[in-house]
């Protein structure tokens, strides 16, 4: 029997989840192989979708609207404005893609729960570490993007995955509550989706934070994903190290909150098999 | 009570469960189980949003090293759900499972496959979900194809295979398991007859190894031929456990005969007055005293053949086929489950609804096994048997005596009326499954039918002379 506190120790909850490694990269070798499954250009949509999004931001901000991103050097090439709000797309994406994809996790895999002995949690797990591969394919078209366009890649890349945690610790936290909630409450897969796009625009992703009014600034800075994005810009774009303070703050509460959910995840769990 | 008590120690029992009860909760919504449970909570009463099952009623039964358990029951008796309790993919309301060793399940198979990935791309995932890892998968995946026998389906998308091939190659992944209890849920009932041997003599191989077995079926012959124990699940309770002969005898004659219809609300025949006419062959003669007292006495206690489920009828309707069943010669009792070699009277009731030009008309019945296959079938027209011109309202009673040496299996009869205009055959009326039984055998058959054989042995000295030699028989 899980007792409420025996969940609530991360320690347990790490060596429960490290036992069923192999069968986690199992997981999400397929899930990451289904996303480009049957497609013509397969795996190539892995950079393909980067690219197509890096010129939609260019022609929407810097053509269309003239957008200039404050504090950014490469301001001359219409692709500066597009890169910065990249950067904070990739990593508002390391939590929306979990999470968008939990309400309907385990409703949509009747078989998991019913049919064979599985461990439930490692579903939602499966889909942040999805997220965390999608993260990197991204990040490895930025990166060439960013060198063709500049002539060279700044050195501070080396501290973007710590970075990017917070997103992916908070975002798997939140598909844990919401994946366990779903099962109960149908309604969560219709809501979720405008509930990220909301998070979407007051995370400042196409904006700087510093754009954001000052009476509201610290709400917004409070968002650990504002961290995320601001901080993959530092990193990536300007070449500078990320707050540091703001960052473990950030990996604090998404450490907190993905311990939560994965104790929510695991008391709720039992009552699945009599629901789906 | 503790298991330790046993003499054998309690180290020999696998599978321990003890006063299990599972209570479904039937929401009328998902949202109202949530608000439940926020209720109680809380430690609020409240009203209850629910209306309660139970599937399952204080089971308790232990299932020891090598032992072989078979769980039958009608369709919702409980018999999924308490496997998957003891597999530990639910939890009981009430009671506790304790099992030793790896537990692997066989509850649905192929259930975790994806219809995109190829069979081997598929086998990588089921593997580690039934916890074979990636170097042990590269070791048995020589044994594992040679298992499912799929050829070169292996390397093509689930999605074309069918239903026979992915249940080879889900099983095929699990015969390379060593575990220590087996949970088979009807998994087996698939594939063709070869592969189902193959899993069969799999199970056998793994029984002989000390494996404890839990099986669940819903065909009697598989849990006597192949159980230790059978236990009979009714209404979520352990109706009776022990022999899988006798248990699977009295289920089968609860099954098929006449408490099935009492629980599905069908009004029995009443025993209208009739007109007995016995007739057909030498009947009469062979049975002595009252033969028609006795005849009108099986024809109303006949199960009715309207308005019940499962029946296919069609026909012009003149005639109607009103009644039919299987009776024990012997005895004069109605029978579900048939011995072999035991003399049988099918009794069949007919009435005439509206004048027919008279003709030449006949009694038929075709008894098939469980493919389909006919194996026994009798026509009166054929047997040029001349049955008596009914007038509206009347009726006759038929019946048709044979020894039964089907072999063990389940058998559906189909009953007909008919005519014959010129050379052509019109049915009045036509009922498939118009009686459903079971053939029992003690020992196992390898054909459609097991008739009497004689069987006779001589011991002759092949160095002599054969007048030396000294008769041995025996009888069948």
């Amino acid at each position: 029997m899980h007792t409420p506190l025996r969940t609530l120790n991360p320690v347990q909850s790490i060596r429960t989840l490290w036992s069923s490694r192999s069968l986690l990269r199992e997981l999400v070798i397929r899930d990451v192989a289904l996303r480009y499954k049957g497609s013509v250009l397969g795996y190539f949509w892995a950079i393909l979708t980067p690219l197509i999004t890096l010129a939609i931001f260019t022609y929407v901000f810097s053509v269309v609207l003239r957008a200039r991103w404050p504090g950014m050097p490469e301001q001359d090439s219409h692709l500066g404005f597009a890169l910065a709000a990249f950067c904070g797309m990739v990593g508002f994406q390391a939590f929306s893609e979990p999470v968008g994809r939990s309400a309907t996790l385990i409703t949509s895999n009747p078989n998991f729960v019913k049919k064979i002995v599985f461990p439930l949690e490692a579903l939602p797990l499966m889909t942040a570490c999805s997220a965390a591969v999608l993260a990197v394919l991204n990040l490895i078209t930025l990166l060439a993007v960013t060198w063709l366009v500049t002539g060279r890649i700044p050195v501070t890349v080396v501290a973007w995955p710590l970075v990017i945690l917070p997103a992916l610790l908070l975002g798997l936290g939140v598909a844990w509550f919401v994946a366990a909630l779903g099962v109960y409450l149908r309604d969560l897969g219709q809501l979720i989706g405008p509930l990220l796009q909301m998070l979407y625009l007051l995370t400042p992703v196409l904006y700087p934070l510093s754009a954001v009014p000052e009476a509201v600034r610290w709400l917004v800075g409070a968002n650990p994903l504002t961290v995320v994005a601001e901080g993959s810009r530092a990193v990536l774009v300007a070449g500078q190290w990320p707050d540091w303070s703001m960052l473990a703050t950030a990996l604090l509460v998404s450490v907190c909150v993905a311990q939560l959910g994965y104790a929510w995840f695991v008391t709720t769990k039992w009552g699945f098999a009599d629901v789906v | 009570m503790s298991s330790s008590t046993h003499h054998e120690g309690a180290g020999d029992v696998l599978v321990d469960v003890r006063g299990i009860s599972k209570v479904f909760r039937t929401y009328r919504s998902p949202a109202d189980r949530l608000k439940q449970y926020l209720a109680r909570g809380m430690g609020l009463g409240g009203r209850s949003r629910f209306d309660e099952f139970c599937a399952l009623q204080d089971v308790s039964f232990e299932v020891r090293r090598g032992d072989a358990v078979g769980l039958i029951g009608r369709n919702g008796s409980g018999k999924s759900t308490l496997l998957q309790i003891i597999a530990g993919v639910m939890r009981p309301t009430a009671g506790t499972v304790q099992t030793r060793g790896r537990v692997a399940a066989l509850l649905e198979l192929g259930s975790g496959f994806n219809p995109e990935f190829t069979g081997r791309e598929n086998l990588a995932l089921h593997a580690t979900l039934v916890g074979i890892d990636r170097d042990e998968l590269k070791e048995c995946l020589p044994a594992i194809e040679a298992f499912a026998d799929i050829g070169e389906f292996i390397d093509r998308p689930l999605k074309t295979y069918s239903s026979g091939m992915i249940v080879r190659l889900a099983f095929a992944v699990h015969a390379q398991l060593r575990p220590d209890v087996l949970i088979v849920d009807e998994a087996l009932a698939v594939g063709d007859a070869a592969f189902q041997i193959k899993c069969m003599t799999h199970l056998r191989r793994l029984l002989d190894r000390g494996v404890c077995v839990l099986l669940v079926t819903h065909d009697p012959n598989t849990v006597r031929s192949f159980c230790s124990r059978a236990i009979w699940l009714d209404h979520g309770r352990i109706r009776e456990s022990g022999d899988p002969r006798s248990v699977t005898v009295n289920y089968c004659r609860v099954l098929y005969s006449g408490e099935m219809s009492d629980a599905a609300g069908s009004a029995v025949p009443p025993a209208a007055p009739v007109e007995s006419i016995a007739t057909t062959q030498s009947l009469a003669e062979a049975r002595a005293g009252e033969p028609g007292h006795a005849l009108s006495s099986e024809a109303s206690r006949a199960p009715s053949l309207s308005d019940r489920d499962g029946l296919t009828r069609w026909g012009s309707g003149e005639i109607v086929l009103l009644a039919a069943g299987l009776f024990r010669v012997a005895t004069g009792e109605q029978l579900g489950v048939v011995p072999l070699g035991e003399r049988v009277r099918l009794v069949l009731r007919v009435a005439m609804r509206s004048p027919v030009r008279p003709s030449r008309w006949g009694l038929g019945f075709a008894i098939r096994d469980s493919k389909g296959l006919a194996v026994v079938s009798h026509v009166t027209l054929a047997t040029h048997t001349e049955l008596p011109q009914l007038g509206v309202g009347q009726e006759l009673i038929a019946a048709f005596e044979f020894d039964n040496h089907l072999a063990p299996g389940t058998y559906s009869l189909a009953a007909v009326a008919e005519q014959m205009i010129g050379a052509e055959r019109l049915y009045f009326d036509f009922v498939e499954n118009a009686v459903i039984f079971q053939s029992l055998s003690p020992f196992a058959g390898f054909s459609l039918t097991l008739p009497p054989v004689v069987q006779e042995f001589l011991v002759v000295e092949s160095s002599r002379s054969s007048d030396a030699a000294e008769p041995a028989s025996g009888g069948q």
